[in-house]
């Protein structure tokens, strides 16, 4: 059985969120803060890990550094948090697979659930929420790559913003030479040039892969041990 | 003279016209009475002509020191940085060591002050005048005057007496140039009003931040559990519609409190370290709004919004909001006594800049204090209302931006003009 850490201090979100996790079919462990949660972990089968950031005992971030500190094949890690006091670009880099500001829609969390527990094979097909046609275009070189995305120079003058869906045609220098990796997915973040000119940087999470490139990734990941989501540039 | 002497020794010998010399030692006395005339005409003449050498030179070394004495004060007077001037009891220039402003020192002599110094201030420059020229003693007041290039020079001026036998003939007028010292306090109040500002909003800020973190906490539980209450109403049938509709509501007003929790924090934040980004105009002007709706909407004050979504800019998006909240603010405050009450922002790009206008339904603002309107601490709001700093704040925001920020005199309704360039 699917297994999820349910960590808040807010006790009834804490619980409405778990008991309708419930309610899909998971089993939920429920903590009040970090400190407890990396207590309940050891002895507990834990995939996922949802927890708020803002915590008296034991934020959400320290949690998250410690949990993917121990290995690559740490559980999955959501963050929700009230009030940004760090970047997604951070969260991001340190691990978690996905961020949601508080208050936050209910289905996109579900939908961030299960993707968590697919197997890497199946997690680049299509998802329901993404557009079937994609109007923005990035091209350029992957800087650096993750498990779910690239931090990405882009050549371009391209005009996006944070949370456009693009599709991409990225180069990526490998130990077997030139990869294209082609698909869409979703701007997560956007360096601004401190002299004002167009980004050049930013975070793409990857949603949809291309049928060869996604064989390449799931090898490159096997063969890499990589622990951020999205890298930092 | 020597003909007076003469007379007296020959009336030494008691001669007369019936008694002549008649002998020759009496001849020879009378010669010798004629000879001694002569020899003391000559000691008086010496005697004479030595005073006068001696007075003559005395003359020259008192002139030659007096000389001294002035080529001495003239260095004085032109080496002191301040305007010296002497004036007539009328009020005629009557000397100056300096040129003032624009005017040459030469050029001011027999000029009236009223000639050269600012209405308002001579009048109080005619009363001080009279003051010292009745009753002696010094005065101190402060005048405004006509500098190079039209620049306003401000003097503070000492004035006292000049006296002659313990009468008053003129007066003397010491005046430094306090323009630079004025401009560096007024600069420095200016600083100091915005720290202030920086600091109530950093204070702003972090209360904005705290509230955020308290109110999305339960904002967090009541929208999640709307939408799992529509869920179960749709699991239930259809005559559920009323508690679907109903949930989506909660869920609907939800998302509107978020949005202005959002606006307030990004408002509250000190932007002017922001990073230039590429942001839609219509998106700053539609969170602007968003903090101020309410007001307006008390108000009964309606807001037209004539911008086309494709606009997009380069510029720090929470500075323009505090320029665009500002202009709101303004046409907010005076439109709301109006019988007709309404504000529009509309935006058109030109070829490398676009073109904000914010018009009220006001009727333009009185051409006398059009000049005056980005001068900081200038208001016409009631005391406590306004700190006179917003337009002036604006004006360097946009100024920061490479843009211009302007009223437009031609327009029959107040309007004020931003122009932003597009890039960088």
């Amino acid at each position: 059985m699917r297994s999820i850490l349910v960590v808040d201090d807010e006790e009834i979100l804490r619980d409405t969120i778990a008991s309708d996790l419930e309610r899909k079919g998971y089993r939920v462990f429920r903590a009040s803060s970090g400190h407890e949660a990396l207590q309940l972990l050891p002895s507990h089968p834990v995939g996922l890990v949802l927890s708020d950031a803002k915590m008296p005992d034991g934020d959400g971030i320290s949690l998250l550094r410690q949990i993917k500190a121990v290995n690559v094949d740490a559980p999955g890690f959501i963050l929700i948090t009230a009030f940004a006091d760090v970047s997604e670009e951070e969260v991001f880099n340190l691990g978690a697979e996905a961020i949601f500001p508080k208050p936050f829609n209910r289905k996109a969390l579900h939908e961030a659930v299960e993707r968590a527990f697919l197997a890497r094979e199946e997690s680049w097909a299509a998802r329901q929420s993404a557009p079937k046609e994609v109007a923005i275009q990035i091209s350029g070189k992957a800087a650096s790559i993750g498990r779910g995305g690239a931090c990405v120079d882009v050549d371009s003058d391209s005009i996006v913003k944070v949370m456009d869906w693009v599709s991409f045609d990225l180069e990526l220098l490998g130990q077997s030479g030139l990869a294209h990796l082609r698909g869409s997915g979703l701007v997560r973040w956007i360096k601004a040039s401190p002299d004002g000119r167009p980004a050049k940087k930013m975070g793409i999470e990857f949603v949809v892969l291309a049928d060869p490139c996604k064989d390449w990734f799931v090898n490159h990941l096997k063969q890499n041990k990589i622990r951020p989501y999205i890298p930092s540039c | 003279m020597l003909h007076l002497l003469l007379k007296r020794q020959l009336n030494n010998l008691e001669l007369s016209r019936e008694r002549m010399p008649a002998s020759l030692p009496e001849w020879q006395e009378f010669l010798a009475s004629v000879s001694r005339a002569y020899q003391s005409a000559d000691q008086d003449r010496y005697l004479l002509e030595r005073s006068l050498t001696i007075s003559s030179k005395e003359m020259l070394e008192r002139w030659q020191h007096l000389q001294e004495l002035e080529a001495h004060w003239r260095s004085l007077v032109d080496c002191v940085p301040d305007v010296i001037l002497t004036i007539d009891p009328n009020g005629k220039v009557l000397f100056c060591n300096q040129d003032i402003g624009g005017l040459a020192k030469e050029s001011l002599v027999g000029l009236h002050f009223t000639e050269w110094v600012d209405s308002e201030q001579a009048i109080l420059f005619k009363e001080r005048l009279a003051q010292v020229i009745e009753g002696g003693g010094t005065r101190t007041f402060k005048i405004q005057t006509q500098g190079r290039q039209g620049k306003p020079l401000w003097l503070d001026c000492r004035i006292g007496p000049i006296r002659r036998n313990d009468r008053v003939i003129a007066g003397v007028v010491v005046a430094t140039d306090v323009t630079k010292t004025l401009e560096l306090q007024s600069e420095l109040e200016i600083q100091r009003m915005k720290s202030i500002e920086a600091s109530k909003m950093a204070s702003l800020g972090e209360m904005a931040g705290g509230i955020a973190h308290e109110i999305n906490n339960p904002l967090a539980t009541i929208q999640f559990l709307a939408e799992q209450l529509e869920d179960i109403a749709a699991a239930a049938g259809a005559q559920s519609d009323s508690i679907i509709g109903i949930s989506r509501k909660i869920v609907g007003t939800t998302e509107r409190i978020t949005k202005i929790v959002k606006s307030f924090r990004q408002f509250a934040r000190n932007g002017s370290n922001d990073p230039y980004v590429e942001s839609s105009l219509l998106d700053i002007v539609n969170d602007t709004l968003d903090l101020c709706h309410e007001k307006l909407r008390r108000n009964s004050i309606r807001v037209e919004v004539q911008i086309d979504p494709a606009i997009r800019m380069y510029c720090q998006p929470v500075q323009i909001s505090q320029v665009l909240l500002n202009l709101i603010s303004n046409s907010s405050d005076a439109v709301e006594s109006l019988s007709e009450k309404w504000i529009k922002i509309a935006a058109q790009c030109h070829s490398k800049e676009v073109r904000i206008s914010i018009t009220d339904s006001g009727k333009g603002i009185p051409a006398e204090i059009q000049h005056k309107l980005q001068q900081p601490f200038f208001t016409t709001k009631p005391v406590g209302r306004g700190t006179g700093l917003g337009l002036s704040l604006s004006g360097s925001i946009i100024r920061q931006h490479q843009g211009q920020l302007w009223l437009n005199i031609e327009s029959p309704n107040t309007e004020f003009i931003i122009t932003l360039p597009l890039r960088r």
